[in-house]
C-alpha cells in the first residue's frame, strides 16, 4: 500500500525511504521538482448552485408574455434600475453591471437557453449530472473536469496542483481517477505539530487502510509541501482589483495567486451559493441582485487581477437548470429548464449572445411553464473546455454524447 | 404524557416478545468477541464510547444495553445539569423565544410599533442599546443556546442512540440558519419536533416537521396559497354552509392569493419521503404544493398578532401550537397526486392525508431503508439490506426503533470488514475525542470555527439535502490537514472551549488503547509513532491555525481564550501522543 504519488515516483523509491527522520526533507525535493512547470492554460469555472434564473440574468429587453406572466420581477429597458442593454433583445441585470465593459470589449459571451436534456427539477440530480457530464445516468464514477484534466495529455506528475477546487468538498465535477484537491482556504492549507509530528501524521496517513483517507491524505501532504514555498498569506492582488470580501471573492482570489505562481494549475473550480430564489428574489434591488453584484464584482476583480496572464485563462459559470418564467406566489421563482451561462476569456467570441430564446408564450414553453432547452450544455462546456484546454471532446469527456461543441471561443 | 412514553415502551416490547425481532445479535457466528462487538456498536450508535465503556457493555450484555438505550429512560442527571446553565431560551416555547430574542428586523419593527412616530436607531450598538432598555435578550444567545444544547447532548446525555437518531433525522429533515425566517426557530426545531420523535414513528415526525415554523419558512410552505382563480376553503363553506364574510374580508383575502410556492412540495418528495426516483412527476409536485396551501406559521413576529389571528380564526382558519392552517389561503378545488384524488370542498385534513400517503409509499420505505443502511452499516451497502430494510419499515409502519433493531441484526452490520469503514463526521470526532478524554465542551467561536473548518458548519448546511454521508464529502486534502490541526491543538490546550485535563497514559500503547476500539490493530499506530517519542526533538505546536470562527453562526458566539495550563514534560508529551492519535487515520473512522 503505498501513495502514487508523483513526486516520490520521480524522487525514485530511496525518497520514500527518507521519509521520517534524518535525510533530505521531502518538500525541497518537491518543491525543486515544481519549478520550471511552465505558463500552461487554465479553465476556470463557477458553479452556481441554486439555479440561477437565467431570465432575470439576462432578460430579453420586452417581451409582453413576460411582462405578464412576472410583473414584480421583469426589469424595465430604460429609465431607473434598468437592464444594461447587451444588443438589440437582450439586457443585462443592473447588479452584473460588472460584467458591461467586459461583454462590450468582446471578452465575455452568454450563452442562453443552456440546459441538460433531461428534464429533472431536482438541484441535487441535475447538479449531479451536470457534474458528471451524463444526464439521466447515474452513478457514473468521474466528473467531466476530471475527464478534461485526464485528457490534458502531458505529463502531469509535476504537480499535486493540476486541478484544484476551491471549496471544502471535492466537487462531483472533479471526482475521479486524476488526483484533484479541494482547499478551502491556502492559508490554512497547512500542518501545526513539530517536523517530526507532522512527519509521523504523513506516516501514518501513508498507510491507512481507508481509501478516502489514503488517497486524500497523500495528496494533501504533496500540496502542502509544494505550498510551503509560496505565502497565500503575503499575496497582493492588482491593486484595481477589488474582490469581494465573500466566499467567491475569496476563491477567485486564491485562484489568481496559483495562476500568478505557476504551480501547474490546468482547472479550477469553485461555487456560487444562494441561486434558489423561491421567495422575494427582487428586481434591480433583492435577493437575485446581491448574488449576481457578488458574482460580477468576484469575476471582474479576478479578471483584474489576472493583468498578463489573462491570455491563459477562461472562465466559464454553470448551474443546474433555470427557473419558472412566470413569478410564484412569494415573489420569487420556482424549478426551471434551461438557464444562462458567461464565459471570459480574451479568445472568446464576445460580445455577443450565443444560443437561443424563442418566444416566452406560454404555448411555446416547456410544460406550459419553462424556458425549453436550446442548448445541450454539453456542447456548450465542450465549445470552452476543449479548444482552451487542447483536448478532445469526443465521448471521453461526454460519455453517450455525439453532439458538437458550440464555437463559443475564437 | 407519560401515558404515551409507557404505551410507546409497552408496544415495542410487545413486538419484542413476539420472537425474532429480539433475536440475539448475530455478532458471534462472525467471529466477533463480546468486546469487540460492543465497541463496534458504540462506534456506530453512539457518539463515541467513554473509557472503559466497551467492555462494560460487553458485561453488561449488548442486547440489554441497545433494550435500555431504546426504552428511553434515563436519569441523565449530567446532561440536566449542564442544560440547567442554559439562558432561558431552551426553555421558551417559540412565542417566548420571539418575544424575548427578536432578531435585529423584528426588534426595529418593535421599536416602530412601541414608540410611533419614532425611527429605530440604524446604528447597530444604539439599537443593540435599546435592546437592553426593553428588557430584551440579545439575539446571539438564542444562537449560543442552541449551538450550547447540541453540543451537551452529544457529550453529556446517557441517551446515546437517540441523540445518534436525533442528528440523523434532522439532517434528513434539514432546515438552515442560513435561512433568517427559519433562524430562530431552529432550536424548537430540533427540541420540540425532532428530539421527542427521534426514535418513534416516522409518520409522527414527518408531520411534526412539517408543521413546524422553522420547516415552513426554510421551504418557503408558509407563503404558498391558493392561486388568483382557485375557489378556497373558506369560499367553498361558504356556499354550503351560512359563513357570513364580510365582502371587504373578501377582498383582503383575494388580495393574499398569491399563489403556490412549489419548494417545500418538492423537497417533502424528493427528499423527505418517495426519494428522488421515487416515481412522481412535475404535475405531483405542483398538485402537492396545491393540497399544502394555507399551511403556514403563527406570525408571532407581527405587531399586533392576537387580533389578526381572532380575526382569522372566524374565517375557518384553524391553530395548533405554533401550526396555522389558513383557510382563506387553501385551494380547495379537486386535486391528485400520485393518483389519489383529493376531492373538492377539503381544507387542512388533505395535507395530513398528503403525509399519510407519502409516509406509507413503498418509494419511502426504500428511500428511509438505504438512508439507514449508509448511515450504520457502509457507504456502499447492499441491495439485499437495503431491501429487507425496507420490509421492516413498511411492517412496522416506520417505526425508528424496529429499524435500530433490524440493522444491528443483520448480518451485513457484524461484517469485519465493515469495522472502521464509515468516517466520523467533525461533530462526532469532536465529540468522541472529547468523551474519550473526558474533555468537556463549550460553545465557543472557535469550537464553532473548527466544526466549519473541519467541514461541517453546524446548523448551516444550505441545501435541503443536509450533509451527505459518505467517506468523499467529509475527507477532501483541506479538511483532512484541519482534522489533524485539531488533534494537535485540542490536546495542547490551544482549542478554547474544548477543556482538557492532561491525561498521563504511561506509555504509547496504553494511550493507543486507550483512545481506539478494542479490537481494532494498534501495531502500525504504534509503530509509526514509536520513533517519535524516543526523538529529542521538540514536541511543540507550531503557530496554531485561528479557525474561521467568524463566518455565520460562529460570529454570535463568545470568543474565548485558549487554556493557559502549565503541562508537564510529561504531559506535554503525553499530550502531543494524545493529539496524534486524534489526527490518525484510525480516530476518523467508527
Amino acid at each position: 500500500m503505498s501513495w502514487s504519488r508523483r513526486a516520490f515516483l520521480k524522487g525514485g523509491a530511496l525518497a520514500v525511504l527518507s521519509l521520517g527522520w534524518g535525510g533530505t526533507p521531502l518538500f525541497m525535493t518537491r518543491a525543486a521538482q515544481a519549478q520550471g512547470l511552465g505558463k500552461k492554460k487554465t479553465l476556470v469555472a463557477i458553479f452556481q448552485r441554486g439555479a440561477m434564473d437565467g431570465l432575470m440574468a439576462v432578460q430579453p429587453l420586452s417581451d409582453n408574455s413576460l411582462i405578464k406572466v412576472r410583473p414584480n420581477l421583469v426589469l424595465p429597458a430604460t429609465g431607473e434600475g434598468s437592464l444594461l442593454a447587451l444588443d438589440e433583445r437582450f439586457g443585462l441585470h443592473p447588479s452584473l453591471s460588472p460584467l458591461h465593459p467586459l461583454f462590450r470589449q468582446g471578452q465575455l459571451a452568454v450563452v442562453h437557453g443552456v440546459g441538460s436534456p433531461n428534464s429533472t427539477r431536482s438541484h441535487f440530480d441535475a447538479q449531479d449530472y451536470m457534474e458528471t457530464g451524463t444526464p439521466g445516468r447515474k452513478g457514473t464514477a468521474s466528473g467531466w473536469l476530471n475527464r478534461a484534466s485526464g485528457l490534458l495529455g502531458h505529463e502531469a506528475e509535476a504537480t499535486p496542483f493540476r486541478s484544484v477546487a476551491l471549496t471544502q468538498s471535492l466537487p462531483k465535477s472533479l471526482y475521479g481517477e486524476q488526483p484533484s484537491l479541494a482547499i478551502s482556504s491556502l492559508e490554512e492549507f497547512r500542518l501545526n505539530g513539530s517536523l517530526n509530528a507532522n512527519h509521523s501524521l504523513e506516516s501514518l496517513y501513508s498507510e491507512a487502510t481507508q481509501e478516502a483517507l489514503h488517497r486524500t491524505g497523500g495528496e494533501a501532504f504533496e500540496a502542502m509541501d509544494l505550498l510551503s514555498t509560496k505565502r497565500y498569506a503575503q499575496y497582493t492582488p492588482d491593486p484595481k482589483a477589488t474582490y469581494p470580501n465573500s466566499v467567491l471573492g475569496k476563491s477567485l482570489r486564491q485562484i489568481a495567486f496559483l495562476i500568478k505562481n505557476d504551480v501547474g494549475l490546468e482547472i479550477a473550480f469553485t461555487e456560487s451559493n444562494g441561486w434558489d430564489t423561491h421567495r422575494a428574489q427582487g428586481q434591480a434591488r433583492g435577493i437575485f441582485a446581491q448574488r449576481a453584484s457578488d458574482l460580477a464584482q468576484s469575476m471582474a476583480a479576478f479578471w483584474t487581477d489576472l493583468g498578463s496572464r489573462r491570455s491563459e485563462v477562461v472562465l466559464m459559470t454553470m448551474t443546474e437548470f433555470g427557473r419558472t418564467v412566470a413569478q410564484n406566489g412569494s415573489g420569487g421563482t420556482d424549478h426551471g429548464r434551461a438557464s444562462c451561462m458567461f464565459v471570459l476569456g480574451e479568445s472568446v467570441k464576445g460580445g455577443q449572445v450565443l444560443g437561443q430564446v424563442k418566444s416566452l408564450d406560454p404555448g411555446s414553453l416547456e410544460e406550459g411553464r419553462d424556458l425549453p432547452v436550446t442548448t445541450d450544455f454539453r456542447a456548450a462546456f465542450a465549445g470552452v473546455a476543449g479548444p482552451h484546454l487542447g483536448i478532445g471532446t469526443g465521448s471521453e469527456l461526454f460519455p453517450e454524447w455525439s453532439g458538437t461543441g458550440l464555437k463559443v471561443l475564437g | 404524557m407519560d401515558m404515551t412514553r409507557t404505551s410507546i415502551v409497552a408496544g415495542l416490547t410487545c413486538l419484542l416478545l413476539q420472537g425474532p425481532l429480539w433475536a440475539e445479535l448475530p455478532y458471534a457466528r462472525q467471529g466477533w468477541s463480546p468486546q469487540d462487538a460492543a465497541a463496534h456498536l458504540l462506534s456506530r450508535l453512539t457518539f463515541g464510547a467513554r473509557p472503559g465503556e466497551a467492555e462494560r457493555v460487553a458485561q453488561f450484555g449488548l442486547q440489554p444495553w441497545l433494550e435500555q438505550q431504546l426504552e428511553d429512560r434515563f436519569a441523565d442527571e449530567d446532561l440536566s445539569a449542564k442544560l440547567a446553565t442554559l439562558p432561558e431560551a431552551y426553555r421558551l416555547d417559540n412565542e417566548g423565544i420571539i418575544a424575548a430574542y427578536p432578531n435585529p428586523g423584528q426588534l426595529r419593527r418593535r421599536i416602530k410599533e412601541t414608540t410611533p412616530g419614532q425611527e429605530p436607531p440604524e446604528d447597530r450598538k444604539l439599537l443593540e442599546q435599546r435592546r437592553a432598555e426593553m428588557g430584551l435578550r440579545p439575539y446571539r444567545e438564542l444562537l449560543t443556546t442552541l449551538f450550547a444544547q447540541k453540543l451537551y447532548h452529544t457529550l453529556y446525555s446517557e441517551s446515546q442512540v437517540k441523540e445518534v437518531l436525533t442528528e440523523f433525522w434532522f439532517n434528513h429533515f434539514n432546515v438552515a440558519f442560513s435561512n433568517n425566517r427559519a433562524r430562530s426557530y431552529i432550536l424548537s426545531y430540533e427540541r420540540d419536533a425532532i428530539r421527542p420523535h427521534a426514535l418513534g414513528s416516522f409518520r409522527t415526525l414527518l408531520e411534526a416537521t412539517a408543521k413546524h415554523p422553522a420547516m415552513l419558512w426554510y421551504l418557503d410552505n408558509a407563503t404558498s396559497t391558493a392561486g388568483a382563480e382557485a375557489l378556497t376553503t373558506t369560499e367553498m363553506a361558504m356556499d354550503d354552509v351560512e359563513m357570513n364574510v364580510p365582502p371587504k374580508a373578501m377582498q383582503r383575502y383575494q388580495k393574499r392569493k398569491k399563489g403556490l410556492n412549489e419548494n417545500y412540495a418538492r423537497e417533502l418528495m424528493e427528499l423527505h419521503t418517495l426519494g428522488v426516483d421515487g416515481g412522481y412527476s412535475q404535475k405531483d409536485v405542483t398538485e402537492a404544493a396545491r393540497v399544502l396551501t394555507g399551511w403556514t406559521a403563527v406570525p408571532y413576529e407581527r405587531p399586533n398578532m392576537e387580533p389578526f389571528l381572532n380575526r382569522e380564526l372566524k374565517f375557518g382558519t384553524r391553530r395548533e401550537g405554533d401550526f396555522l392552517f389558513a383557510a382563506p389561503l387553501h385551494d380547495a378545488q379537486a386535486k391528485t397526486v400520485l393518483k389519489h384524488n383529493f376531492v373538492a370542498g377539503g381544507g387542512e385534513e388533505e395535507g395530513e392525508q398528503l403525509l399519510d400517503l407519502l409516509a406509507a409509499h413503498p418509494s419511502t420505505a426504500h428511500h428511509i431503508a438505504t438512508k439507514f443502511a449508509v448511515r450504520f452499516v457502509s457507504d456502499q451497502p447492499s441491495q439485499q439490506l437495503i431491501e429487507h430494510l425496507s420490509k421492516v419499515f413498511t411492517k412496522s409502519h416506520g417505526d425508528t426503533k424496529t429499524m435500530i433493531l433490524a440493522v444491528v441484526q443483520s448480518d451485513e452490520f457484524w461484517d469485519p470488514s465493515g469495522r472502521g469503514n464509515k468516517i466520523k463526521t467533525p461533530l462526532e470526532l469532536m465529540v468522541s475525542a472529547a468523551r474519550v478524554l473526558g474533555a468537556d465542551l463549550e460553545p465557543t467561536r472557535q469550537i464553532y470555527g473548527w466544526l466549519i473548518d473541519m467541514g461541517q458548519p453546524l446548523y448551516n448546511y444550505q441545501a435541503p439535502t443536509g450533509f451527505p454521508d459518505r467517506a468523499e464529502f467529509w475527507i477532501s486534502s483541506g479538511t483532512v490537514l484541519q482534522r489533524m490541526n485539531f488533534g494537535l491543538q485540542a490536546t495542547g490546550g490551544q482549542v478554547p472551549g474544548f477543556f482538557y485535563t492532561p491525561t498521563t497514559f504511561s506509555n504509547l500503547e496504553e494511550t493507543a488503547a486507550g483512545l481506539l476500539p478494542t479490537g481494532w490493530d494498534l501495531e502500525p499506530v504504534v509503530a509509526k509513532l514509536r520513533p517519535l517519542l524516543d526523538s529529542s526533538d521538540s514536541l511543540s505546536i507550531q503557530k496554531p491555525s485561528r479557525p474561521n470562527g467568524n463566518a455565520n453562526l460562529g460570529g454570535q458566539l463568545p470568543n474565548s481564550h485558549p487554556q493557559r495550563t502549565k503541562l508537564t514534560p510529561k504531559e506535554k508529551q503525553s499530550a502531543t501522543m494524545i493529539g496524534l492519535i486524534l489526527g490518525s487515520p484510525d480516530f476518523q473512522r467508527r
